[in-house]
């Protein structure tokens, strides 16, 4: 899959024009840098991964601007044309952003560029117009983007169009797959921590979004491990609750499937088990765990004395007691307790 | 093979419970209130349930062939209005509040005519919070707190009590991590506005619930053992929330409680007459504009928002020129979309024009963002228009400005008049390569 595969990854902790740095921002933007060429695969170049990031002062900064971001999509879609020649259809684009945003509507989101200020708040990038363009021009069928950004609302900022906004529709949109993972909810802001282990200040959201990229979003597929969109999801959804109701912030993952059902984002090598402890007090034979369906087995265990564990990914579960006992609902993940009593 | 679903039943502790069942993506299955009959897809579904004040969520599996039902939600009502059997409010709360509705902390203007009673209070006594800030002002007038008004930190509530001619006025304060903010306030004349609202880290007047009372009457003044207030508490701040965000939380019965009651409290009135609104039903339209409406005209003359709502059902008393804001957030964002389409005027300059390039969101009240000034966000949509024009030969300047005030739901005169000069000069340059 790699040659088949893109990102445009953008990171601005550096707003001279706004005097308020997102100083984890570049750092971010690296670290998922280093998650699209392990575990998922894009190829290690320039051709394939366009890193947009701002500068650090002395350099007065005030990039990257929207031109700039135009000429990475236009060199992305220019690559993967040629790889259509030559018999290799793209597969799928990744978009990243961390830095300032602000929203006027619940799926829109103007991306504040390196050269916006107080003043010039529109020098940003209308996502929802670019979301929009993507489809059109369809030159990738599936399309994944993060933003690591606020959500706050503002009426006055709606960001420049994309390029291809108003293109007729590819024969191709009609199969485009759309995910998208906002940091935030409408309204929301996304908040930096420094964390001990670095002491360098990093994106909640993508803190969360890591974790879960590389292991935390798991599932059993046939005999390997896949990281998808829904677990993922799901990690990040528990993982933000858990790490922002300390500090008492108000921020919950905003996330927009479309009509896509789930996509395997990467295979993982690392997944994120927990352990849960399942004990009862009432007759029985065996311990059975469902998924998300409620139908699907996913593990089975003779009862051998009153509890069994089990090391499962994050997700919701039914545990049963067999043949006739108690079902109960288990969610599993960060934040969640480990023990569970039938 | 067809999958055999199942039913999902959810039956709300109350009537002003709004219910929402989310799959396995956290996407949005069904939205109600009081009680959901649904039926599903075997899964496990996250049931979440809402009251002012209180928020309660439970996963629920549902199987093939079965019904489950979802009845047990811990959730208890609050309110920031010191009523008895609100159970975060304390008896020298009640007092305070019941006292202070009956002092006046200032007079202001030459015609009085009119009350406006901000009260806050804390839910966590105790823990003294820092003396906050804030103004209220408006045709010409101003008064500071805690210049003027009461609080006590251990109590932990305020209290500001003022006599001022009947108009719309606007509160400002400096909220933590957002800045500076306005809010929109209306007395009428022979009234008096109740404001309460919740304290937290400061008094958060986005989450207020307002009510009225006439002045000379028995109901004067707050009492914290009104029996309408604290029969319609509960379905106010629901219906405040649900507007909030631009949805209907209330019964046929409340709504209509809330009308009956608009002689006692015509803020009921106006919850009333825009949930009718958001139903968009025709039978609510004649109501509204037979009977609804010209009620409210008569109980408050000078409120934008009855105004609004006469314009909107069609009444010929509906004012065609708007200067000031409505109090209520779904009233400013329907009267901008009038403006939008010119149905009615908005003055370039007027307090209306000014707050609709600064509106913020998340509250049932109008508010904006009091720490940019007036300039910066002309210029700002200035910067906005210009990126939005069309590349090439278009229509007029008209035909595209009528376009963008419907794209960004803003009066066409403040998008006309912010088009003219620079925007011009950038068409043409655009014409001429």
């Amino acid at each position: 899959m790699p040659d088949t595969d893109f990102a445009v990854v953008i990171g601005i902790s550096n707003y001279p024009g706004l005097r308020k740095p997102v100083q984890g921002a570049v750092r971010d933007a690296d670290r998922f840098i280093d998650w699209l060429k392990d575990p998922a695969g894009v190829p290690d170049n320039q051709i394939h991964i366009k890193r947009l990031v701002s500068k650090d002062p002395p350099d007065p900064g005030m990039n990257p601007v929207i031109t700039e971001i135009d000429d990475a999509y236009e060199k992305v879609f220019a690559q993967a044309e040629n790889r259509r020649a030559g018999n290799i259809a793209p597969r799928r684009l990744y978009v990243y952003f961390a830095g300032h945003g602000c929203s006027q509507g619940s799926q829109h989101m103007a991306l504040l560029l390196g050269d916006a200020s107080r003043r010039y708040l529109n020098r940003s990038l209308d996502s929802s117009s670019y979301h929009d363009g993507l489809v059109r021009n369809a030159v990738f069928p599936e399309q994944v983007f993060f933003y690591d950004c606020c959500r706050n609302f503002d009426r006055r900022v709606v960001g420049r169009r994309s390029p291809w906004s108003d293109d007729d529709p590819s024969p191709g949109a009609a199969n485009v797959r759309q995910i998208i993972f906002y940091a935030a909810g409408f309204t929301e802001y996304a908040n930096e921590t420094v964390f001990k282990y670095n002491e360098q200040q990093q994106g909640l959201f993508t803190m969360a979004l890591l974790e879960a990229l590389n292991g935390g979003g798991a599932v059993r597929q046939g005999n390997e491990w896949v990281i998808t969109a829904y677990k993922v999801a799901y990690y990040v959804h528990q993982r933000l609750d858990e790490l922002t109701k300390p500090m008492r912030l108000r921020q919950h993952l905003g996330w927009y499937p479309g009509g896509v059902d789930d996509l395997v984002l990467a295979p993982t090598t690392t997944p994120m088990l927990h352990n849960v402890h399942v004990s009862t007090q009432r007759p029985g034979t065996e311990i059975v765990v469902y998924d998300e369906t409620v139908e699907n087995e996913v593990e089975r265990r003779p009862l051998v004395t009153n509890a069994v564990e089990f090391d499962l990914p994050a997700g919701n579960y039914v545990v049963a007691l067999k043949p006739t006992g108690p079902k109960r609902i288990m969610p599993i993940g960060p934040g969640e307790p480990t023990m569970v009593e039938l | 093979m067809d999958i055999i679903k199942g039913i999902l039943e959810v039956i709300a502790p109350n009537e002003i419970t709004e219910l929402l069942v989310l799959d396995r993506g956290f996407r949005e299955v069904t939205y109600g209130t009081s009680q959901i009959t649904v039926e599903l897809d075997p899964g496990i579904y996250q049931v979440q349930a809402r009251l002012p004040g209180a928020r309660s969520e439970q996963l629920v599996a549902v199987e093939s062939g079965q019904t489950v039902t979802v009845d047990d939600f811990e959730l208890t009502f609050d309110s920031p209005t010191p009523l008895v059997g609100i159970p975060s409010t304390h008896e020298y709360q009640r007092a305070a509040a019941y006292g202070h509705s009956r002092t006046l902390h200032a007079t202001l203007g030459e015609v009085p005519n009119s009350r406006l009673f901000l009260f806050s209070r804390s839910g966590n006594v105790g823990f003294p919070v820092p003396v906050p800030a804030f103004v209220v002002r408006g045709q010409g007038l101003e008064v500071r707190f805690p210049e003027f008004g009461v609080y006590d930190q251990g109590g932990g509530w305020l209290a500001l009590s003022l006599a001022l001619p009947a108009g719309t006025y606007f509160l400002e304060q400096d909220v933590p991590e957002l800045g500076r903010r306005g809010q929109v306030l209306f007395v009428e004349k022979d009234w008096q506005t109740q404001v309460f609202a919740p304290w937290e880290e400061i008094p958060d007047f986005s989450k207020a619930v307002i009510h009225m009372r006439r002045a000379s009457s028995e109901y004067l003044d707050f009492d914290p053992n009104d029996a309408t207030q604290t029969a319609l508490d509960a379905p106010t701040e629901a219906a405040l929330e649900g507007l909030a965000r631009g949805r209907l939380v209330m019964t046929r019965t409340d709504l209509q409680e809330f009308l009956n009651a608009k002689f006692i409290d015509p803020i009921m009135g106006l919850i009333g007459a825009y949930a009718m609104l958001v139903t968009d039903s025709s039978e609510y339209y004649d109501r509204l504009r037979n009977v609804v409406v010209p009620n409210l005209q008569m109980l408050l003359p000078h409120s934008p928002d009855v105004a609004l709502l006469a314009r909107l059902v069609g009444s010929p008393l509906g004012w065609a020129t708007f200067i000031e804001p409505p109090l209520f957030a779904i009233g400013t964002e329907r009267l901008l979309e009038l403006a939008a389409n010119g149905d009615v005027e908005c003055p370039a300059n007027s307090q209306l024009a000014e707050i609709a390039i600064r509106l913020t969101t998340g509250s049932a009240w109008t508010r904006w963002d009091e720490g940019i000034s007036v300039a910066d966000a002309r210029e700002q949509l200035q910067s906005a228009l210009r990126d939005r024009l069309p590349h090439g030969r278009f229509a007029g300047l008209s035909e595209s400005a009528a376009r963008l005030a419907r794209e960004l739901g803003l009066p066409l005169s403040i998008v006309t008049q912010e088009m003219s000069p620079p925007v011009e000069d950038n068409t043409l340059n655009d014409l001429s390569t």
